[in-house]
């Protein structure tokens, strides 16, 4: 046996006798070699490495979450090549990628560890009252352009993935709080433990803010979301998600009277059950099941005075009543599994119900359901060593727009360990939803009034009936370079977009109101073709930039008159954020964001002025009686106004604090 | 029952007074804990390689009668524990157990260490040495680490070592995060304070948020996510017991000798390595059994 095997003891036996673990569970002993501990690295948890990815895609990891800064989830986005964030209002944020977006902005699927937060009602999603604490974020990754063939229905322009929190990340407590202008106030709460083979996170999360000057956009929000992770055995891990997210969000003018100042009431809450069987890194079966409820509490009365000659003037109240409920239940199998060296399949199926409800906006108390079926496969087969393909498809049958199937096929060849260049081909779907096809939203003057007086105030939204789905057929060619400290995506790519669904005013002779209404039509074909950039690197271990640069050139056949569905895809966009890494304990970051001017594809279609925005942040962490503090402060915006959305939305410069401490 | 509790003295009387005539013919007698198929499996090598009858005793050692000539040998740690309250007077064995378990039993200076032992951890040379062959473009290795841990880092040429200590009571996934940041790889060493069941979800999914490979310690430490490591499985280490039992025999051991398993093999985590970029350096290296790292290939 040789010596230098043998074991070195003398500085051991000097501080044997601090050793105090208690000789229990903290003790490491031949179990600790030879048990089974569960597999994290999964099949289903690991994709592919940065040069093999077979796709466009950006990464949001913790720091750079932190570096941004931002108030909100959707803020966040700004950051990613080709990205537009705006404020409908401020408490209705919106993101796109690539425009082609109203205030609801329905091409981009959104999946929270696994689950579409899509709501089904309107398509989109509610940013503003998602159950999801800015803190509890560990991780976004963004897959830029369609991939329904690895992530469902509705993942047209892109695919966005946010990872929260495994319970162990947090074990004890975090108190978090923060004010600044606009009267901004957060704070959030956070509990985490680890008893055994369970472990729990609750979160609760508080915000009150009152929006943009002169705007009745305030919000008063509060959530309460928990996550608990169960490791069965070695092999098998159930986790458990639950939330709710209430608001009482501003909304509407005084001096409209068909949208007068009010406040809304969304309501939002999930479950979700996942059950993981992690074989191997080659093997694994995910089993999930989650359940969405969306609900808005919303209502007005509008006082009318009726003339209808020889009669005397009548007065009436009209209820508005927008009260909806949107539900989604969702079940899904996949199986993960590397059968040869060199292959790797995942395949899967689900069954999905949504349903709705809104007497407002359906004109029928009905609920409408829209049952979905899917089944989809996708293969990594490594051809040679240089050479990967990517094979997938997805097919779906739905209420609305019946079968359809979303395939998507791309080759990769391996310039070296470092350096790829890839070439691919995708088509996806996007499935109408119930606003655009169902509805109609209508008010009486009064329900029972009699004739002559049962005249229509107003209509406002009427459904498109048998509409089409959007589609997009996307070619791309790519490059990637990545390594250690240095990561840099180029995309070169041509998307086409065919049957557009777009909201139009149309004549409605019955509307006393204004003799219009607006609806939906398949309208439009645009094809964009552009170039992407996005860098992530550290020149030196104090300083990291992570960089995104879009341009594109779209043109739109059967445009509006006013040309909007080609102006609201931004020829420009670019953003770069540094973090200085001043010590192990601070840091301070810059965040630059461009967005050249562009259209919103609303009813009534704003246009918004370029956007030129940086923002500040000084961050510390300190100790304070024996726990971890963190203090932040933010400048945003310091370059001077702009206006975000539509006219009214005037951003100044601002300014916030956040003062957090981890109990451990 | 710990024999702990019953006392050296009235233990040893115990064994005397209820002795069990089987293991009377063996020259070497393993006393082990009952159930644990890795005890089982060293066991089964050990009675392969041994040129000598090798008896069997399971804990607890209730009556059981070692005779003063035949070798004791400690499977196990919680067969260490007892063997060494049993202050045998004769040259005893132990292996199966870690460094950790070996420290703790002999914190108590009263009690006689083994005359030779043979520990399950790797030495920590080797799995740098590993990581320097393997990886050749990890150069910064970071080690998470608890105040209190004497295990000693060792250095490899070629190789920094970032090393950050914790306390007992802090948070290893949330110190593991900078030290991500700084390196090309980590380095898991056993330590109940940073890798425990607990925190094994969050560091390894950590490194693999980093694209840093964790070199592990043990076989089902990289089948959950690290990297690669070296490792001894209960064979190995069975196999290594018998020259040991007979060296011991002989009186050829002077000073209590802590020997690492001679002989190892090295498991890969693929799904890792593809990801990493290092599936081709790492392939085919499990197929055999090692002496030394100079063999791999």
């Amino acid at each position: 046996m040789s010596l230098r095997n043998r074991a070195s003891t003398g500085a051991a036996w000097l501080v044997l006798g601090t050793l105090a673990l208690p000789a229990s569970a903290q003790e490491l002993a031949e179990e600790g070699f030879f048990g089974d501990l569960p597999v994290v690295l999964s099949a289903a948890r690991i994709a592919q490495t940065t040069v093999e990815s077979p796709v466009s895609f950006s990464v949001l990891d913790e720091e750079a979450i932190r570096a941004i800064g931002a108030r909100d989830v959707a803020e966040l986005f700004r950051q990613l090549p080709g990205f537009q964030v705006g404020y409908f209002v401020g408490n209705k944020p919106v993101v796109t990628y690539h425009g082609l977006a109203d205030q609801y902005a329905r091409r981009m699927q959104v999946l929270i560890d696994g689950r579409s937060v899509y709501v089904p009602i309107y398509g989109g999603v509610p940013w503003e009252n998602l159950p999801l604490v800015l803190d509890d974020i560990v991780r976004i990754e963004v897959v830029r352009g369609p991939n329904a063939a690895s992530f469902g229905p509705n993942s047209f322009a892109g695919v966005i993935s946010i990872s929260t929190r495994h319970a162990t990340e947090n074990a004890g407590a975090l108190v978090s709080v923060a004010a600044g202008d606009r009267e901004w106030r957060s704070g959030v709460v956070r509990l985490s433990g680890e008893p055994d083979d369970l472990d729990y996170r609750l979160s609760l999360g508080y915000e009150e803010h009152e929006g943009f000057d002169d705007v009745n956009d305030s919000r008063r929000a509060r959530q309460l979301t928990t996550r608990v992770d169960f490791s069965m055995n070695a092999t098998d891990t159930l986790m458990f998600q639950a939330g709710v997210n209430a608001a009482r969000n501003g909304i509407g003018e005084e001096s409209d009277i068909g949208d007068p100042d009010r406040a809304q009431q969304p309501i939002n809450h999930f479950r979700h059950l996942r059950w993981e069987r992690n074989l191997s890194a080659d093997e694994a079966w995910v089993v999930q099941y989650y359940f969405n409820h969306y609900e808005l509490i919303d209502g007005f009365g509008i006082d009318t005075q009726i003339e209808v000659p020889p009669f005397p003037p009548v007065s009436a109240t009209t209820d508005v009543d927008f009260d909806a409920v949107s539900e989604r239940h969702d079940l899904e199998a996949q199986y993960n599994v590397s059968p040869l060296e060199g292959l790797r399949l995942v395949t899967g199926a689900s069954v999905r119900t949504d349903e709705v409800t809104s007497e407002g906006f359906f004109g029928t108390d009905e609920t409408l359901s829209n049952d979905v079926a899917r089944v989809f496969g996708h293969a990594e087969w490594t051809l040679a060593e240089r050479w990967i393909a990517n094979v997938g498809a997805m097919w779906e049958d739905n209420d609305i727009s019946g079968e359809d199937t979303s395939p998507k096929v791309g080759l990769l060849y391996k310039l070296d360990t470092h350096q790829s260049l890839r070439a691919g081909v995708s088509q996806a779907t996007r499935t109408p939803v119930f606003i655009e096809t169902r509805a109609n939203t209508r008010f009486p003057i009064a329900t029972d009034a009699p004739a002559p007086f049962d005249m229509l105030l107003d209509q406002t939204l009427l459904g498109g009936g048998e509409l089409d789905p959007e589609r997009i057929r996307s070619v791309e060619l790519g490059y990637r370079l990545g390594g250690p400290d240095f990561d840099l995506d180029v995309r070169l790519f041509r998307d086409e977009i065919e049957d557009i669904i777009s909201q139009i005013p149309v004549a409605f002779a019955d509307d006393s109101f204004d003799g219009e209404a607006s609806t939906f039509v398949n309208r439009g074909t645009a094809e964009v073709v552009g170039i992407e950039a996005q860098i992530d690197t550290e020149p030196s271990p104090r300083l990291r930039l992570l960089g995104a640069l879009s341009y594109t050139e779209s043109d739109v056949d059967d445009d509006d008159a006013e040309g909007s569905i080609e102006r609201s895809i931004p020829r420009w966009t670019a953003n770069l954020l540094g973090i200085v890494r001043l010590s192990g304990s601070s840091f301070m970051s810059f965040d630059y964001n461009y967005v050249e001017d562009i259209d919103w594809l609303d009813k009534r279609r704003r246009h918004a002025a370029t956007i030129r925005r940086l923002d500040l942040q000084y961050s510390r962490s300190l100790e304070i009686g024996g726990q971890n503090a963190n203090f932040a402060l933010n400048l945003e915006n310091v370059l001077g106004d702009y206006t975000d959305y539509q006219e009214d939305n005037v951003v100044e410069p601002g300014a916030y604090a956040r003062f957090s401490v981890n109990y451990r | 029952m710990h024999a702990s509790r019953i006392g050296p003295a009235l233990g040893a009387a115990l064994l005397v007074a209820f002795g069990l005539h089987d293991a009377c013919a063996a020259r070497a007698v393993v006393v082990a804990s009952e159930g644990k198929a890795y005890h089982q499996q060293a066991i089964a090598a050990l009675q392969r390689a041994s040129s000598v009858p090798v008896q069997v005793v399971h804990l607890p050692l209730n009556g059981t009668d070692l005779t003063a000539d035949q070798v004791l040998v400690a499977l196990g740690s919680e067969a260490l524990a007892r063997v060494a309250r049993l202050t045998p007077s004769r040259p005893y064995v132990a292996a199966l157990v870690s460094q950790r378990t070996y420290w703790r039993i002999f914190a108590d200076r009263t009690l006689r260490p083994p005359d030779a032992t043979l520990l399950i951890d790797q030495p920590l040379e080797r799995q740098l040495a590993l990581a320097r062959r393997l990886l050749p473009e990890v150069r910064r290795v970071g080690v998470l680490i608890a105040h209190d841990n004497p295990l000693q880092l060792p250095s490899v040429p070629g190789l920094d070592l970032i090393v950050r200590r914790i306390d007992v009571d802090s948070n290893a996934i949330l110190e593991v995060k900078p030290l991500l940041r700084e390196v090309d790889a980590l380095l898991a060493v056993p330590d109940p304070v940073t890798f425990n069941r607990n925190t094994i979800h969050g560091l390894l999914m950590s490194a693999y948020r980093h694209r840093k490979g964790v070199i592990g310690y043990s076989y089902p430490l990289v089948k959950a996510g690290a990297l690669l490591s070296a490792y001894a499985s209960p064979e190995l280490i069975g196999a290594e017991i018998a020259p040991l039992i007979e060296r011991v025999e002989r009186g050829e051991i002077g000073a209590p000798l802590i020997l690492h398993p001679q002989r190892f093999r090295v498991v890969v985590n693929h799904g890792i390595a593809r990801i990493l970029g290092v599936s081709a350096t790492v392939a085919g290296i499990e197929d055999r059994v090692y002496d030394s790292i100079e063999q791999l290939p």
